[in-house]
């Protein structure tokens, strides 16, 4: 007889399943032959792959002359019927399979990859020792330094916010240039703008894949300005299984806003817990003297010295940013260079004040009213009311501080403002405002963002 | 084009290249192989962009040509022509197949479609001398190499090319492979990361070659015993510098026969859970290592090795089917050590008698509080 092709084989095979399924039950067709293949016909003898010992007896013994007819039927001059166990590749099959399965019990090893010109993004002018510390932003500062020294296990993720030029970047930064000198780990900082339009990107170019396995390779992930992440919800889904995959690999993350967490609008909640999960910390902006601290340490930086009595007047005129202040600092040194004499105090001041005057649209009474009773969700004329409603009394005391502390309004001025009520009302609502604010209860936060409202209200005079 | 081949040749010749057959919906030219007439030889040519190969098969060549047919239709057809001789026929883009009873014209595709092969030929040529322990190196590590791609640089095998000897790693952060060989000749130290599908290839396809030669260029390589070429993109990015988590130090250490070892683990991975851990416990008083699975639905089992120890008696649990791919890379009949470090460190395996650093199997223990 001529050599059969393994073609062949098969479609003999496939012949006598099909004439095997009609003579027997659907169910033991099922449980016998569906895992069997007839591997060759040679000499008469038709050897069969079967997957078990169990189903070798069971075939033998039951179905042996079913087969041997069968066989015949398609290649007349079949003798024998031999089964044989295979299950070879089945076997390796399923090892695949589950090998592919994520670990998550074992330790991992604990490797490193070693940084090779990967553009960490970083800047290597911010770093913790150029941060000045103070009170304001002692607690942050120090939270940042411990999670430079234990990566991943001590805070994660670290998240961070405050106002605008408080320094947030630059303790991103910070952190990241700590961690990459030291550690030769894979650190990469980014805004939030950027993951999203690298997402975008990945998204039109059918490469989320490759978008994926870079952001999910990293060591150190630092995620600037996350409030920006409010209501792009595919990007907020995509950060979540990034966040998500680092996380479970021990990674560290960072993140810097401009609010809390839970200010953020349009945030997802899982995204929004996850935020809060690790440590929050907030930069409030600098006293005094950390301003004046700043203005020596800025001016060491660009090689002036700088007389105490200008400094000062630096620091007391501009308060509520840094990043103002090192723009003060630059206009005083341009200024002196130019008029090649000392400043005086007034004429610092003067020009501060000019400066200012620009951008300093004043925050109106009304401005207050409007953004106290929207961000308590309020109708405006509650705050007026002569009720004691709990869910009314502590906004309106909100207002009564921000009126005076944001406006500088006489106690009894604001007294009346507030329906002609007492100065001594005014004064124990600021009292209480204080306490609270000195206790450090969540009114901080909410002053923080009241805050910066009003920032904005004053800097575009926008309608928010 | 007019030339006729052996048909077992030209299956073979088929079966070499169909390794690197892609199939991609969009760019349907991945599923086609390029015939080329070189010389009086047939050239085999197939690529899924990132692995090609190219192999030769003796063909009496009458007038020469180059076609690219989809491989499916030709190797199908193929498998099914009983005749020794095939005549092949090329008329611009249709391949004429022809016995003496058969006759088939397969549709092809534009040659100048085919994606050009790079050429990584450099002058400094890596020549594995033993190509039988090439893929013996190459099939211990492969095990260890990641299988999710989340850390790209860990999805292949590390081929340090020194000037004493040659190193292969794999690692997916579990466990780490290792080894070595001398049978290496180079002009200059190289390092590649080949990636995982590649090794599996370049492992399977030189088993019986005489000697392979390896180009390396800074994002591909070749590698090539005379007739078989396979032409690979490499990993970008580095490895990681294992040498570093190599133990130095050693709480206890056991030397068992592989084959018991691999038959008591086989045994006990039937009564694992989920988490496949086998709990072992090196004995050095009695001499022997404790092993013991356990699984409530399915019972337990509990067995020791007898090997001589030394150091103190201590307990990990493993993965069982790190340690089976671990020992699967020694082999036959050797003694292996197997060595603990401490709680919540590697475990370290390496054949008896060596301290060679360039010759181990490292394995993570499972966490014991989980």
């Amino acid at each position: 007889m001529p050599s059969i092709d393994t073609m062949n084989t098969q479609n003999v095979w496939k012949n006598v399943l099909e004439e095997a399924e009609q003579a027997l039950s659907r169910a033991s067709f099922h449980t016998w032959f569906r895992k069997t293949e007839l591997a060759s016909l040679s000499d008469g003898i038709a050897t069969i792959h079967v997957p078990n010992e169990f189903s070798k007896e069971w075939m033998e013994t039951k179905y042996r002359h079913l087969l041997l007819k069968l066989l015949r039927n398609a290649a007349e001059d079949i003798r024998d019927v031999v089964f044989v166990i295979h299950s070879g590749e089945s076997k390796q099959k399923t090892s695949h399979r589950t090998a592919s399965l994520p670990d998550t019990h074992t330790i991992p090893l604990p490797l490193t990859t070693p940084r090779i010109n990967r553009e960490t993004n970083l800047n290597p002018r911010y770093t913790l020792e150029s941060f000045v510390v103070g009170p304001s932003n002692e607690l942050v500062h120090a939270a940042a330094t411990a999670v430079t020294k234990q990566l991943a296990t001590l805070y994660n993720p670290f998240f961070v916010w405050g106002g605008v030029g408080l320094g947030k970047t630059h303790l991103l930064h910070a952190i990241g240039n700590a961690i990459a000198k030291e550690k030769n780990l894979k650190v990469r900082y980014i805004t939030s703008e950027k993951f999203t339009s690298d997402f975008v990107s990945a998204l039109r170019t059918r490469t989320v894949e490759t978008f994926r396995e870079r952001y999910r390779s990293y060591d150190v992930l630092l995620i600037d300005d996350v409030q920006f992440m409010g209501g792009k919800e595919k990007s907020q889904e995509e950060l979540f299984h990034t966040f998500n995959e680092l996380y479970s690999q021990e990674r560290q993350i960072v993140f810097a806003s401009d609010r809390p967490p839970r200010s953020i609008p349009e945030l997802e909640e899982r995204l929004r817990s996850r935020f809060e999960g690790g440590m929050i910390a907030d930069i409030q902006p600098p006293d005094f003297e950390t301003r004046l601290a700043i203005i020596h340490n800025k001016a060491k930086e660009r090689g002036c010295s700088l007389d105490e009595e200008t400094a000062r007047s630096i620091a007391e005129n501009v308060h509520r940013n840094i990043r103002e202040l090192e723009g003060a600092l630059n206009r005083v040194l341009a200024e002196a260079k130019d008029s090649a004499i000392r400043l005086s105090s007034r004429q610092v001041r003067r020009m501060l004040a000019n400066n200012n005057n620009d951008s300093q649209h004043k925050v109106t009474f009304k401005d207050i009213v409007h953004c106290v009773s929207r961000y308590y969700d309020l109708e405006e004329k509650a705050l007026f009311d002569k009720t004691r409603r709990q869910e009314v009394v502590r906004p309106r005391q909100v207002a009564m501080y921000l009126a005076r502390e944001v406006l500088k309004l006489s106690f009894p001025s604001i007294g009346v403002k507030f329906s002609g009520r007492d100065h001594t009302t005014v004064m124990h609502a600021c009292t209480r405002i204080q306490e609270e604010i000195n206790s450090s209860g969540p009114i901080t936060e909410e002053l923080q963002t009241l805050h910066n409202t009003l920032r904005e209200y004053e800097e575009g005079g926008e309608d928010v | 084009m007019l030339i006729s081949v052996e048909r077992n040749q030209f299956l073979k010749g088929l079966s070499i290249i169909e390794h690197a057959i892609g199939r991609s919906p969009t760019l349907p030219v991945l599923g086609y192989v390029l015939l080329k007439t070189v010389d009086n030889i047939l050239e085999l040519t197939a690529t899924n962009l990132e692995l090609s190969i190219t192999t030769r098969i003796s063909a009496k060549i009458q007038t020469p040509g180059v076609i690219s047919v989809p491989y499916r239709t030709l190797g199908g057809l193929l498998h099914n022509l009983s005749h020794a001789i095939i005549e092949l026929k090329g008329v611009r883009e249709t391949l004429e197949i022809n016995t003496p009873a058969q006759k088939a014209k397969i549709q092809g595709g534009a040659v100048n479609e085919f994606p050009l092969i790079p050429d990584v030929k450099t002058k400094n040529i890596i020549r594995f001398q033993n190509p039988h322990t090439l893929t013996e190196d190459l099939d211990s590590v492969l095990p260890a190499v990641a299988a999710s791609d989340v850390r790209p640089e860990l999805n292949g095998v590390l081929l340090e090319v020194g000037e004493e000897e040659t190193v292969f790693a794999a690692t997916d952060t579990f466990r780490l492979a290792v080894r070595s060989t001398k049978d290496v000749e180079a002009k200059e130290p190289k390092v590649a990361i080949l990636p995982k599908r590649t090794a599996e290839v370049l492992s399977k396809l030189m088993r019986d070659a005489k000697h392979v030669d390896g180009h390396l260029s800074l994002t591909q390589a070749l590698f090539t015993d005379g007739t078989t070429s396979i032409v690979s993109r490499l990993i970008e990015g580095s490895f990681p510098d294992f040498s570093a988590i190599l133990p130095k130090q050693e709480s206890a250490a056991i030397r068992l026969s592989r084959e018991e070892f691999l038959q008591e683990l086989n045994a006990a991975s039937l009564f694992t859970s989920r988490l496949n851990d086998v709990s072992l416990t090196i004995q050095p008083q009695k001499a022997n290592l404790l092993i013991s699975a356990h699984n409530p639905d399915i019972g337990e089992y509990e067995t020791a090795v007898k090997g001589a120890a030394h150091g103190q008696k201590i307990t990990l649990a493993f993965n069982y089917r790190y340690l089976i791919d671990g020992l699967a890379g020694f082999s036959g009949d050797q003694q292996i050590d197997f060595v603990f470090v401490g709680e919540g460190k590697p475990g370290l395996m390496r054949p008896a008698n060596t301290k060679d650093e360039r010759n181990v199997y490292l394995v993570m223990p499972i966490r014991t509080n989980a």
